[in-house]
């Protein structure tokens, strides 16, 4: 587990928490600083240059999700938000906000470890600007937009592929459900959520093994779809 | 102002009589009316009252003859026929009137006799003297009749007015009692003294409740009893009330005290002979009865209002407690299991066998308080109706796919059989509340069967629904559990040395599918013979949901 030095801000106001993340980032290889407030947190983030941000939404000074419109506002840095509010609403509304990832409380530290590890790697490879996502079996060459299963080409219709396309963009991250519709069928379509699950199923018919049972195209219950990361995937779950 | 309460009703005959039928025709039924008055006149003149009329009549005469006689010694009179409308007036207003006629017809009598010259005959020998009698007679008739109605009159309106008091108060007492027992004890005594005799009260388990306000000693007639005893078999369906014959001729009315409800038993009153008055003062014990019936009535929808409200500020406080207490549980938990599953990764517990068993432990067990934890906050969610199901077309393998991911630690060491149609189904569900319904149902199977048996998960179309059934191979239902199932913190004999748990996943899982407008059914063979759950979900009819 190297990932290098990266530095880590934990924006918490219980120090129980803080101190479990803490040391579990400090496990998985990270530099950890640690925030108790939003203002401490922006001041945080202001002076030392971070790379990824776990943000509780509970502060007592400002709240979580006002925190991140004001780290968006300037900053792109990966943010990942805990809560222990697990409605999908809440989670469609981070997200739209600019969240990264979410984790609910309680939470395995392995799951915040594979998150913070998608999210990074997601963040080197937009500064790296690669032209083809490959995963597993599957690969996405941007530039020439086509898709490829098992060297195989793929037949995808141009509403299929977009919609992969707008998920390999951002490979790992959940892709709200009216953010998909908003992008491949227009602002009139954002509610027609039954377009969006027969094209997932066209397109998991063409890309996975077993569309009932995806592997690649997975579904985020009431938020909307992610496509899975291998890098992910080979993480340790804690079983 | 005591009523002389014999009387009062026959003078209402009298009136009868004088207004008979002109014609004067002898038919057998007038003829039966004429001999019931004569009945009725010989009766009243033979009672004590009756004598006393007549009596008190002829010593008026004799009292006004002397008095003039005396009067007559000394001095000459002028005519004094009108003297004697004094007695007349006096017998009308004490004893009605027949008192008057006769004193009218005595008076007539004597005038004729001692004062229309001359003196101590009788006779028509002159014709002022027997105008003067026959005018006499008429004016002290006429006046005699009109006091003696005046006399009624006052009477009946005295009467009226004790009634309307005495029902006024009964109404007062029943109105502001709180309890059935004040009410029975108002009626009781309101128709105690209504009907001067017994009043007994029945309660629903059919023992005595009261005893009566006079006559205390005397027995209650088997007859009575019986009646009542028929009439709370009866029930309120048709009931209505009977008069029976309570011996000694004396007659009972029985009648359930509330026609609508048979909780508040059944009234029996002595309403001794059955006289003339005996239909009025029956409608009028039944009325009072009606509406003591009513004010019971009252009572209990108000107990029944404010027992209600009692339990559902109670319910409401559990409520608010559990999701509290919850939610302060949550928060250390957070921690521990957090901090185990940072435990389980760090090299110093990997290393070691013993110490990794131990971070698994408490993993493990932290992450199970988690769930509880979780259906309580579900349960008082679902209880509190903050269950807002967020309808939307989905794909039920999503939901089943993610249930099965949330239970795979459990189900990790069976053989899990999973069939689902090739087919693209839309539903419109809220997978969330549906993907936690479908894992209580994987959790209550993995947990009630042996962990190698297989487990089976099976969707499948099914007329007008999705249905979607989890079959294991394990302890089953017996007849006594299926009827409890689905019972909020049910859980069967066996399964509470089986495994832990608060009952609470199957009422969950209902309520979660109900939010969706779908049903859920278990179904076992019977004991260790394993159990299906299948929920069925609507496959929504094309032209109704495309909006």
């Amino acid at each position: 587990m190297t990932d290098g030095d990266q530095h880590v801000l934990i924006i918490d106001d219980e120090a129980q928490i803080r101190q479990f993340v803490r040391a579990g980032m400090e496990l998985g290889g990270y530099r950890v600083s640690e925030a108790a407030n939003g203002n401490d947190a922006l001041r945080e983030i202001t002076l030392h240059p971070i790379d990824l941000v776990i943000l509780d939404l509970a502060l007592p000074d400002i709240d979580g999700s006002e925190l991140l419109e004001r780290i968006r506002a300037w900053s792109g840095v990966p943010v990942i938000i805990l809560s222990v509010r697990a409605g999908e609403t809440e989670k469609v509304k981070l997200l739209e906000l600019g969240a990264d990832d979410y984790v609910v409380k309680p939470f395995f530290m392995s799951e915040l470890l594979a998150r913070a590890k998608v999210v990074l790697r997601r963040q080197s490879e937009r500064k790296d600007g690669e032209s083809a996502l490959r995963l597993d079996r599957l690969v996405i060459d941007f530039a020439s937009r086509t898709v490829e299963l098992e060297g195989k080409r793929l037949n995808l219709t141009p509403k299929e592929y977009r919609l992969l396309q707008v998920l390999a963009q951002h490979p790992g991250k959940v892709i709200t459900h009216q953010n998909l519709l908003k992008t491949v069928w227009g602002q009139a379509h954002v509610n027609n959520t039954q377009y969006l699950r027969i094209f997932v199923r066209k397109l998991r018919q063409k890309i996975e093994a077993d569309p009932n049972r995806p592997k690649v195209l997975l579904t985020e219950l009431g938020v909307g779809y992610r496509l899975n990361d291998p890098t992910a995937r080979d993480q340790n779950r804690l079983e | 102002m005591s009523i002389d309460r014999s009387a009062l009703p026959l003078e209402g005959v009298d009136d009868r009589a004088r207004s008979r039928p002109a014609d004067g025709s002898l038919t057998p039924a007038l003829a039966k009316k004429y001999f019931d008055y004569a009945r009725i006149w010989i009766r009243k003149a033979m009672a004590p009252g009756g004598v006393t009329r007549l009596v008190m009549a002829l010593v008026f005469i004799v009292g006004t003859d002397a008095f003039l006689l005396v009067m007559r010694y000394f001095q000459e009179l002028p005519p004094v026929a009108l003297t004697f409308l004094i007695p007349v007036a006096v017998a009308a207003i004490r004893w009605g009137t027949l008192s008057a006629a006769i004193t009218a017809f005595g008076g007539a009598a004597t005038l004729t006799y001692f004062f229309y010259s001359p003196f101590y005959t009788t006779g028509p020998d002159s014709r002022s003297r027997v105008l003067g009698v026959v005018v006499f007679l008429i004016v002290s008739l006429v006046l005699g009749y009109l006091v003696a109605r005046t006399r009624r009159d006052a009477a009946r309106a005295l009467k009226r007015e004790n009634e309307i008091r005495d029902l006024y108060t009964f109404s007062q007492r029943i109105s502001s009692a709180h309890t059935p027992a004040g009410i029975f004890e108002a009626m009781q005594q309101h128709l105690g003294t209504l009907v001067g005799r017994k009043v007994l009260l029945f309660d629903s388990l059919g023992t005595l409740e009261a005893k009566s306000e006079r006559l205390g000693d005397v027995g209650i007639p088997k007859t009575v009893t019986e009646a009542v005893d028929k009439t709370q078999a009866a029930g309120t369906v048709g009931s209505k009330d009977i008069v029976v014959d309570g011996g000694r001729g004396s007659a009972w009315l029985v009648r359930p005290v509330s026609t609508n409800t048979a909780d508040f038993g059944v009234i029996a009153v002595d309403l001794g002979r059955r006289s003339e008055v005996f239909d009025d003062l029956r409608a009028r014990v039944v009325a009072l009865i009606g509406d003591a019936g009513l004010s019971l009535e009252r009572l209990g929808l108000a107990r029944t209002i404010s027992e209600a409200r009692t339990r559902a500020e109670t319910e409401q406080f559990r409520e608010a407690l559990i999701g509290s207490v919850s939610h302060e549980l949550r928060t250390p938990l957070s921690s521990i299991l957090g901090a185990s599953t940072v435990l389980a990764l760090a090299p110093e517990i990997t290393g070691n066998s013993r110490l990794k068993k131990l971070a698994a432990l408490i993993h493990q067990e932290s992450e199970r308080l988690n769930v509880e934890i979780q259906n309580i906050l579900d349960a008082s969610r679902i209880s509190s109706n903050g269950l807002q199901a967020k309808l939307e077309w989905a794909e039920p393998s999503d939901f089943v796919n993610a249930a099965l991911q949330r239970c795979r630690n459990r189900l990790a060491s069976r053989a899990v059989e999973v069939t689902l149609p090739e087919e693209l189904v839309l539903l419109r569900i809220d997978s969330v509340l549906m993907e936690r319904a479908l894992g209580q149902i994987l959790d209550n199977a993995a947990k009630y069967s042996s962990p190698e048996s297989a487990i089976s998960v099976r969707g499948h179309n099914e007329s007008g629904h999705f249905a979607i059934s989890v079959a294991d191979q394990g302890a089953g239902l017996d007849a006594n559990d299926r009827a409890l199932l689905g019972q909020k913190f049910f859980r069967g004999n066996r399964h509470s040395q089986v495994t832990s748990g608060l009952g609470l996943g199957f009422w969950i899982a209902s309520a979660f599918v109900a939010a969706n407008n779908g049903t859920i059914e278990a179904v076992s063979e019977g004991v260790n013979r394993g159990m299906t759950v299948t929920i069925r979900l609507p496959l929504s009819m094309k032209e109704s949901d495309k909006d």
